[in-house]
């Protein structure tokens, strides 16, 4: 998985910290952290083919993640109690969500 | 796991082998004879992790004595104890110093007579470090400011520099102070007085005063609004890492959970200190919401007692006032180890309206149930409990299985580190602030009457956050790790010479997975043998006189008019609105985390070949196991309100979720039911529930800088289901605005590395 790094950022930003608005300095943390995905992306690219995008990470979460967390929640559970085997992440393969099955609702979120 | 008392002799002579052939390991690994790499060369350890199903070492492999029945683990000597048959102990309430501010250097200064130094702003290593950098030659330089027990590092573990200095000291000045060790417990300490004396390396806990024995019970601090705390903790802990009587790390960092405090004195920033050091933790008691709510400190809610009848307004929003608090270690990767053993205390907060003081009227105090003598902070009728569970060897030693990795269950149940006390009671209300301070036990408590029904109880608090309406009910809701349920009960109706009974119900998994029945009273009342914290914990003896705990040689009668009272509302309700952005994290199990780095070391260290079988994802990524240098997730600013949903795994667990320095108000379930106990509720710890998930809406301020999330079943929180969360929201011009580097922790001070930020959860990118 792809990982952005701070190297350099944190004594950047606290030398920004001491003159100027708290806004700024948000802005140019994530001025570095663009920086630094940039580098990272390129360095993978040499060892990747050209067509693989990786998608980029989400920051939020929608009503839809949500219900299809809980819907593999409970796939894995099920699966545990019918097999015996110890439940964890992707034992509940094959899978498939089922938008239909709603355990999570948007005005919930 | 326990194996019935009833069971044959071999059984148990089976039992106690498979305990001592673990022991066994424990010491040997314990001590460097062998590596973890050995025990998966010999196949006692599996691929996972965990131990293997081999008879005469695991308590889960078959008996070769019964078919089908696992072989257990013995049962706790008692010796002559028998239940209820001694007093309950109230916590040891610690006398606070006043202090004085050094109008020329700032500092906090401590009374002359007790020879400590001065508390600064700046920890004392920014010093050490200066003289290092002038005076070259460390370790032979003669630092002044240097650990007197070692001679290498600092004698204050706090970081140095302005990321770690106290955020708002001045306003926030400490006005009062405590010096507390942590160290080996006290010559004589049991149980009860019937049980084996622990051996001084068994329990760790603190004791009042700088590096003298620790004490039990445990402590109990009272802060109020407007008085900041300093609490200087001194680790008295053997030097010899080895010196742990089988279990224990000999560092720490004490976490006030959940009190409002810079990331620098949550006690969870990576940041354990060493034997001979210590560690200044400013406990602001500052209210959520100052910056932004009754900024001019109008509103009288808002407000800490005076200590002469009148109130001090403070800044902020009252809805977020905060009452029953604890402290415990959370040194990463051995927290469960040395809460068990003994690293914990309770903070009870007071406030204008949750006063602790039943007569004073000024239509601002509640007058909940707790005592008249003090001006506020009475606990006649208003008593902590600490809730837990115990074992001990053989030689009645205290006992951890440190293969554990699911959870760990004790056999004894202790109240306030008491086995099964009574406690005597008048025909009164009473407010009682109940702490789940296990490691992997849930409970679930009911009051049983003399003639064995339930009877009613007045739920007020949840986590320490008042519940709008008090909620009537029968049974409490299940009650996982770290959890406070603050009940008010009313004895009044029963006769003196009555004896009710404080009744746990919850039927574990044996496995420590979490929960499994809720038996009923008179199943429960029966008792289990093979779970025999199932059943009564604490009987109450309702008697026509009480010594005051508050003026010690007063005398409470029961004749004496009982005016406290239980009004309707209790707080305000915080509306729930729309969020800036949400965030769903989920908590559950891989085939192995990632919490070595390509060095094969974790941060902070971590025993060798340590598994991690407890993962968590931010927004549906990749799952993560514990490392302090990697950030999970970000709040980027000040004020943003988030809804966050936590999503258990799966696979009929059920894990404590708790959230470091705020609340979170709980929203819903998903679609499955919620109790009126939580809807709505602030809380800082939350059960997921099997396949369960749960929504609530957060906003950080006031401070910021390194945090964390994590599991509160400490063995699942060790093995490691913690996630650091970087909190972007100190004020304005502080360094808490931008990510914080990561404080490494070593005899010789501190190093600091630059954290990795999963993309996930950082809304910035």
């Amino acid at each position: 998985m792809k990982r952005i790094t701070t190297r350099g950022l944190c004594g950047t930003a606290f030398l920004l910290a001491a003159s100027v608005p708290a806004f700024a300095q948000t802005s140019s943390s994530a001025g570095n952290l663009t920086t630094a995905k940039t580098d990272t992306a390129t360095s993978s690219s040499a060892t990747t083919s050209s067509t693989t995008v990786k998608r980029k990470p989400r920051a939020t979460a929608t009503p839809e993640m949500v219900n299809e967390a809980i819907q593999r929640s409970e796939a894995r559970a099920a699966k545990e109690a019918a097999t015996g085997i110890p439940q964890k992440w992707g034992s509940e393969e094959p899978f498939t969500y089922n938008p239909a099955v709603r355990r999570f609702e948007a005005n919930q979120q | 796991m326990y194996i019935s008392s009833k069971a044959s002799r071999a059984r148990q002579r089976e039992a106690q082998n498979a305990r001592d052939n673990r022991a066994e390991i424990v010491k040997a690994l314990s001590h460097g004879q062998i590596t973890r790499r050995d025990l998966y060369k010999w196949g006692l350890l599996t691929v996972t992790g965990a131990m293997a199903l081999k008879n005469g070492l695991s308590p889960f492999a078959p008996s070769a004595y019964a078919d089908d029945i696992p072989t257990g683990t013995p049962r706790s000597p008692l010796g002559t104890a028998t239940k209820f048959s001694q007093p309950m102990p109230r916590l040891a309430l610690q006398t606070p110093y006043t202090l004085t501010k050094n109008a020329t250097t700032g500092n906090a200064v401590w009374p002359a007579a007790l020879g400590e130094r001065d508390s600064k702003r700046l920890s004392w290593h920014s010093d050490f470090t200066n003289f290092n950098t002038q005076n070259p030659g460390y370790p032979n330089n003669n630092n002044p400011f240097r650990n007197p027990l070692t001679m290498r590092g600092p004698f204050e573990g706090r970081p140095p520099g302005e990321v770690f200095a106290h955020q708002r000291w001045d306003e926030f000045f400490p006005k009062v102070g405590y010096v507390m060790s942590w160290g080996q417990v006290a010559a004589g300490t049991k149980f009860h007085q019937g049980m084996t004396a622990q051996n001084p390396n068994a329990i760790w806990t603190y004791g009042a005063g700088r590096f003298v024995r620790g004490t039990l019970p445990p402590f109990l601090i009272k802060g109020r609004y407007g008085e900041p705390i300093l609490t200087r903790i001194y680790n008295n802990t053997p030097l010899n890492r080895e010196d742990n009587g089988g279990f224990g790390r000999n560092e720490s960092q004490l976490h006030h959970h959940n009190a409002h405090n810079g990331a620098e004195s949550d006690g969870a920033a990576n940041v354990h200190h060493f034997p001979g050091t210590f560690y200044d933790y400013r406990w602001s008691t500052t209210l959520a919401r100052r910056d932004t709510i009754n900024t001019q400190a109008t509103e009288p809610r808002a407000s800490g007692p005076n200590g002469n009848g009148g109130l001090v307004n403070v800044k902020g929003d009252f809805r977020e006032l905060q009452g029953t608090l604890w402290a415990h270690d959370h040194r990463f990767f051995f927290t469960a180890e040395n809460v068990y053993k003994g690293n914990l205390g309770m903070v009870n907060y007071y406030s204008g309206p949750d006063r602790g003081n039943e007569e004073l009227v000024d239509n601002v105090n509640l007058r909940l149930p707790s005592g008249k003598l003090l001006d506020y902070g009475n606990v006649d009728f208003d008593v902590n409990l600490v809730m837990s569970d115990a074992a001990t060897s053989q030689n009645g030693q205290l006992f951890f299985d440190t293969f554990t990795t699911d959870g760990f269950l004790g056999d004894l149940p202790l109240v306030n580190f008491a086995y099964a006390p009574y406690m005597n009671v008048l025909p009164r209300k009473y407010r009682f602030r109940i702490l789940n301070a296990c490691m992997s036990r849930f409970f679930q408590f009911c009051i049983a009457s003399p003639n064995n029904q339930k009877i009613d109880m007045k739920f007020i608090a949840n986590d320490g956050n008042f519940v709008v309406s008090p909620i009537t009910l029968k049974t409490l809701d299940h009650q996982g790790s770290a959890e406070r349920y603050d009940i008010v009960v009313d004895f009044s109706t029963f006769p003196i010479g009555s004896r009710l009974k404080l009744v746990n119900l919850l039927e574990m998994r044996d496995d420590g997975r979490g929960p499994k029945d809720t038996l009923s009273l008179g199943e429960a009342l029966q008792g289990d043998d093979d779970d025999p914290v199932i059943g009564p914990m604490l009987e109450f003896r309702v008697v026509s006189s009480v010594p005051s705990v508050d003026v010690p040689g007063y005398t409470h009668f029961a004749t004496t008019p009982d005016n406290s009272q239980v009004p309707n509302p209790l707080t305000v309700q915080i509306p729930i609105v729309a969020p800036v952005r949400t965030r769903v994290v989920e908590f559950g199990r891989s085939g192995g985390g990632d919490s070595r780095g390509p060095n094969g070391q974790c941060t902070p260290d971590c025993p060798e070949n340590m598994p991690f079988p407890w993962t968590i994802k931010v927004n549906g990524e990749d799952a993560h196991s514990m490392n302090a240098n990697r950030i999970s997730l970000l709040v980027p600013q000040p004020g943003q309100i988030e809804h966050w949903t936590y999503v258990n795994g799966g696979g009929g667990w059920d894990h404590p979720i708790h959230l470091h320095f705020e609340e979170g108000i709980t929203m819903n379930r998903g679609n499955k039911p919620i109790p009126n106990t939580e809807l709505l509720v602030r809380k800082d710890v939350w059960r997921l529930r099997e396949s369960g998930s749960v929504t609530f809406q957060v906003q950080f301020g006031e401070y910021g800088g390194s945090y964390v999330n994590h599991c509160h079943n400490t063995v699942h929180e060790d093995f490691a289901m913690l996630m650091r969360i970087q909190l972007l929201t100190g004020v304005p011009g502080s360094p808490q605005t931008a990510v914080t580097q990561t404080p490494n922790p070593s005899p010789d001070g501190i190093t600091f590395t630059n954290p990795e930020i999963l993309p996930e959860g950082d809304p910035r990118t």
